[in-house]
């Protein structure tokens, strides 16, 4: 009896979507996220190339100059010693862009070891490292970073290292709360019913989801770090060297003119402020919707 | 339920021990003392010496915390290094200031935030939610002494409409009545003098909403996605279905359930705002406790910083403590036991 070779049907391979692929599918197709990425590329960019973009010395001007409104030569005018307002900003957007980076990561790595082990550990040590953080929880915030930032001294990076004082317990908290719900969720269970190893369930399971709450708070404690930042600068705690200029600081500077008609000396750098922070909670709400698609509106 | 809020506020007390001890320590470890900033920088080191063993900053620092907790269980929260005022003192004449601030920023944010939140929700993608959202994330995003300097160049500057600093007209009226230190009670109830009302309100407007613009923003939030999520019930379409009208479904069945989450956010808020708005104050020169724990921090006074955190922090605590027994209330499948 002859045998029919019957073709061999070779499956293509289900193309499985991963978390990351479907989220970054869903982020780019909410306009407000992008605006928000916009918004954070163009506020890197200009910080990293100020040297290159800024038309004028933000340290150098000419007594003569000042207080001149915006015109083709100054964009958005001059300040008391008449400095270029458009360098100035964007020279400062180093200033907040550092402080914003500095205070996140380092916040963020100590509340990532913190948060872990406390999870990991659970039991009384669990107990006890967590009312650490509801002890440093239960502060008035910005009273004690101000505190922090006057004992250290001013500038930008004792501001950045009492910042991400702030962070730690919130960071802690977040990354031990979604370790220990993890730990329990049927899916977990699932793959472990499938034999999967402990590695493999921690690596492609656990880790991916336990990250994403803790990516969409790092973004936005980014905003709250420029924001904090340009309100210590304000209250005179920023760079006390002129040459490093910082948005915070150039609203202290002029809003004593604000009544002698140069009032635009204190809008713009408020204006680059509300941008920059506006970007990275633009985003960290897209991420945070892309990243749990149950919260899909 | 009592039982419940017993063992709350039995609770409190590791959390301000621990408070204690986390702010002495930390306190002492970050360089300087009120003595270098009481004396100056031309000061000798003998009188420096003087200074620091009259505050008894000289002793071990575990004789200090153990001094400090004698007379906290006696009710006495130290003294401050700078004017020598009691702790007490200061702070009972400061917090009726931030009190009035708190409030008038909460009625304005729960005011506007919840009507703007329910109405955003119920028309879900259209211009007018897309408006609301923009907007509320454009209010969180705003530094508040910003908003703070353009809210006194619009309406004191520009506009001449309201005050921009302080709590009253010093030239016009005087409270040395009661000494509550509560203006808005003091002017109405106990003068019954309705100029000088109308005065301390126009005065607590600018600095209320500049306070009031972050949570509302949040409240607003809130309230969008708890109303959004209690529109898709299943007994929300059952209400629907009976024939209610839609103001009943409203008042029955979705605000009443979606009134959880948006409490929490409330009473959160209250608490942030009770402790203080520094910039706030510094902007307004509105005398309450934030600007005075920014002084005090400034002249390193570990007294005042010290016993002022552990005030807040037992005031945030109760707020919570509030919200969670409200709850209770809001939500009957809630029992604490």
């Amino acid at each position: 009896m002859a045998q029919i070779a019957l073709p061999q049907v070779i499956e293509e391979p289900v193309r499985g979507s991963s978390l990351w692929r479907d989220a970054a599918a869903r982020l780019v197709r909410n306009p407000a996220a992008m605006v928000g990425l916009f918004l954070i590329l163009a506020f890197v960019f200009v910080a990293v190339f100020a040297p290159i973009v800024a038309p004028y010395s933000p340290t150098e001007g000419t007594i003569l100059q000042r207080f001149k409104p915006p015109s083709p030569t100054h964009l958005l005018g001059t300040d008391l010693q008449g400095r270029d307002i458009l360098s100035r900003i964007l020279w400062g957007a180093r200033s907040s862009l550092w402080v914003a980076i500095l205070s996140v990561s380092i916040g963020l790595t100590l509340g990532l070891v913190y948060g872990s082990i406390s999870g990991f550990l659970g039991g009384w040590a669990d107990f006890w490292m967590m009312r650490l953080v509801d002890v440093m929880l239960s502060l008035p915030g910005l009273l004690l970073t101000i505190t922090i930032v006057i004992f250290l001294g001013p500038g930008l990076n004792t501001i950045a290292f009492a910042i991400a004082v702030e962070n730690v317990p919130v960071f802690s908290r977040l990354v031990r709360s979604s370790i220990l719900a993890l730990k329990e969720t049927d899916f977990v269970l699932a793959a472990r019913s499938i034999g999967a190893r402990g590695r493999r369930i921690l690596v492609s399971h656990i880790m991916p989801n336990a990250l994403t709450p803790v990516i969409v708070q790092a973004t936005l404690a980014l905003a709250t770090a420029i924001v904090d930042a340009a309100g210590l600068g304000y209250l005179g705690f920023g760079p006390q060297d002129p040459a490093t200029p910082e948005w915070g600081t150039m609203l202290t500077d002029t809003q004593r003119y604000l009544t002698s008609g140069a009032a635009f000396t204190a809008l713009f750098p408020g204006i680059a402020i509300i941008l920059s922070v506006l970007g990275f909670n633009l985003l960290g709400d897209g991420l945070r919707e892309a990243l749990d698609p149950r919260l899909k509106r | 339920m009592l039982k419940y809020i017993v063992r709350r506020l039995l609770l409190l007390i590791p959390i301000l021990l621990g408070l204690s001890v986390f702010m002495i320590v930390f306190l002492h470890m970050l360089p300087g003392d009120p003595c270098s900033s009481i004396l100056g920088e031309h000061t000798t080191a003998q009188r420096l010496e003087t200074c620091r063993h009259g505050l008894g900053l000289d002793k071990p620092l575990y004789q200090q915390y153990v001094d400090y907790m004698g007379g906290l269980l006696h009710g006495n929260l130290g003294i401050s290094a700078t004017n020598r005022v009691p702790v007490t003192t200061s702070f009972l004449n400061r917090f009726p200031a931030t009190v009035e601030l708190a409030l008038a920023a909460m009625l304005i944010a729960v005011g506007v935030g919840i009507p703007l939140g329910v109405a955003a929700a119920k028309r879900q993608f259209s211009l007018f939610d897309n408006f609301a959202t923009v907007a509320s994330l454009l209010g969180i995003s705003i530094p508040i002494f910003f908003l703070g300097l353009l809210l006194q160049y619009a309406f004191g500057v520009w506009l001449h409409w309201l005050p921009t600093a302080g709590r009253y007209d010093l030239r016009t009226y005087d409270f040395n009545g009661a000494g509550t230190n509560f203006l808005l009670w003091e002017s109405l109830i106990i003068d019954h003098n309705i100029g000088k009302f109308a005065d301390v309100v126009r005065h607590l407007i600018l600095p209320a909403v500049a306070l009031g613009t972050i949570p509302l923003a949040v409240v607003a939030r809130i309230t969008r996605s708890a109303v959004l999520e209690v529109l898709s019930e299943d007994y929300v379409r059952t209400a629907r279905a009976k024939g209610l009208t839609d103001r009943r479904i409203d008042d029955r069945h979705v605000l009443r359930n979606a009134m959880l989450p948006i409490s929490t956010v409330i009473g959160l808020q209250t608490g942030l705002l009770l402790g203080g708005a520094v910039l706030t104050e510094q902007i307004f020169s509105w005398g309450g406790v934030g600007n005075w724990l920014f002084q005090a921090a400034v002249d390193k006074d570990f007294n005042v910083v010290q016993s002022g955190a552990l005030i807040l922090a037992t005031i945030f605590v109760l707020v919570n403590l509030a919200v969670d027994i409200s709850y209770a209330y809001l939500n009957p499948r809630i029992r604490y036991s």
